[in-house]
């Protein structure tokens, strides 16, 4: 029996290369970090009417929000937040002593990681001084998710100030996507 | 090897198709969202409040009324000096104009009627509003009835109080200084109004 196997194996080493043969090729390939940012369904989210008409300070007002379908990272991730306050766009220079031209609110974003990332608005009543830290959560984790953008919780910069009229009372939200490997 | 080929095809175009991915990049990917409200020019005034601790010559004050106790002098019978002071919460949030206004132009007799030689019937009087630190006076002279009005020009919003200080001179009336006043009721309707300019 074991010279049999000998044999067989004396065989195999002098037969031609063209009988069964086997090659490997190696293919390999990578694919980079990367975040996608969807478009938000609503890319303005108006609050309306911003001051109580009985005293002119700030109304109650109903938080609003809008989605951003879409967006991904595929890879861990930080979604960050930052928003301006809401100012007055068409009153120059500085309101008088007891008005603000400025509303400040918490904007949040919900949906990417455990917990909704949030900035909350500083402005004095010019709107000036307002953070720049933005609010941010991290996940380790690919996502691909649709983000939900809330605005809330607004508020004058000092209590009972009243608003300066202005038809136009306006404030960006920036939310930011970046992958963290 | 044909197969290795076309798989090896296909693993290639899969992995571009991966790295070009549409506008996804490994650097930070932000969009921006607005947020607009509005704020509706307003103006608000709320009702008289009268300061009887500072004012002389005042009966009562009711509400927007305010009865003069004796207007005139029981001696000779002409005006007596009077004064008071009322204040209204007031505000405007945008630049505006502050109107006081006389419905007769003086204090006077209810009905005028026709003054009898030698005596009055009618009041001079002046109210003079301080809103905003900016100070206006309206001169009710009693020359000829009818309104008058003065105008206050505010360019800036205002929120405070609209201070009014109504004053009549000792012995002042439509007929000179110290002329008696003709028997009866005396009137007249000062309205203060912040508007548009």
């Amino acid at each position: 029996m074991k010279l049999r196997l000998i044999l067989l194996a004396g065989l195999a080493l002098t037969a031609p290369a063209l009988a069964d043969g086997t090659g490997t090729i190696t293919v390999s390939g990578s694919v980079s970090p990367a975040c996608y940012f969807g478009s938000p369904v609503a890319t303005t989210l108006n609050v309306g009417t911003l001051a109580n008409q009985a005293d002119g300070t700030l109304a109650p007002i109903t938080p609003q929000s809008t989605t951003i379908p879409s967006s991904w990272c595929n890879t861990g991730s930080t979604i960050g937040i930052i928003a301006s306050p809401l100012v007055a766009q068409s009153y120059i220079g500085s309101p008088p002593a007891g008005f603000t031209k400025a509303v400040n609110y918490t904007a949040t974003a919900a949906g990417w990681a455990t917990n909704s990332a949030s900035f909350t608005t500083t402005g004095d009543t010019s709107g000036g001084g307002n953070g720049t830290t933005p609010g941010t959560q991290t996940t380790s984790d690919p996502v691909a998710q649709t983000i939900t953008v809330t605005v809330s919780n607004f508020l004058a910069p000092s209590a009972g100030n009243r608003l300066v009229a202005d038809p136009n009372y306006s404030s960006t939200i920036t939310v930011t996507l970046a992958a963290t490997h | 090897m044909r197969g290795a080929n076309a798989r090896i095809a296909v693993l290639l175009a899969a992995a571009i198709a991966a790295a070009a991915g549409a506008r996804a990049q490994s650097g930070p990917q932000t969009g921006q969202i607005t947020v607009t409200g509005s704020v509706d020019r307003m103006c608000i005034m709320a009702n008289p409040q009268v300061n009887l601790g500072a004012s002389t010559n005042i009966g009562q004050a009711s509400g927007g009324t305010v009865t003069i106790a004796d207007l005139s002098d029981d001696q000779q019978m002409t005006t007596k000096s009077t004064d008071f002071y009322v204040t209204l919460s007031g505000m405007c949030n945008y630049s505006h104009l502050l109107t006081i206004s006389s419905d007769r132009g003086g204090l006077w007799r209810e009905p005028a009627g026709l003054a009898t030689g030698g005596f009055a019937n009618g009041v001079p009087y002046r109210a003079t509003v301080d809103w905003g630190g900016s100070e206006t006076v309206l001169l009710a002279s009693a020359a000829g009835e009818g309104q008058v009005q003065q105008t206050l020009s505010v360019d800036q919003p205002v929120v405070g109080g609209v201070l009014l200080h109504f004053h009549i001179d000792q012995s002042a009336t439509n007929a000179g200084s110290g002329v008696p006043l003709v028997a009866g009721n005396y009137d007249d309707t000062i309205r203060l109004t912040l508007g548009p300019q």
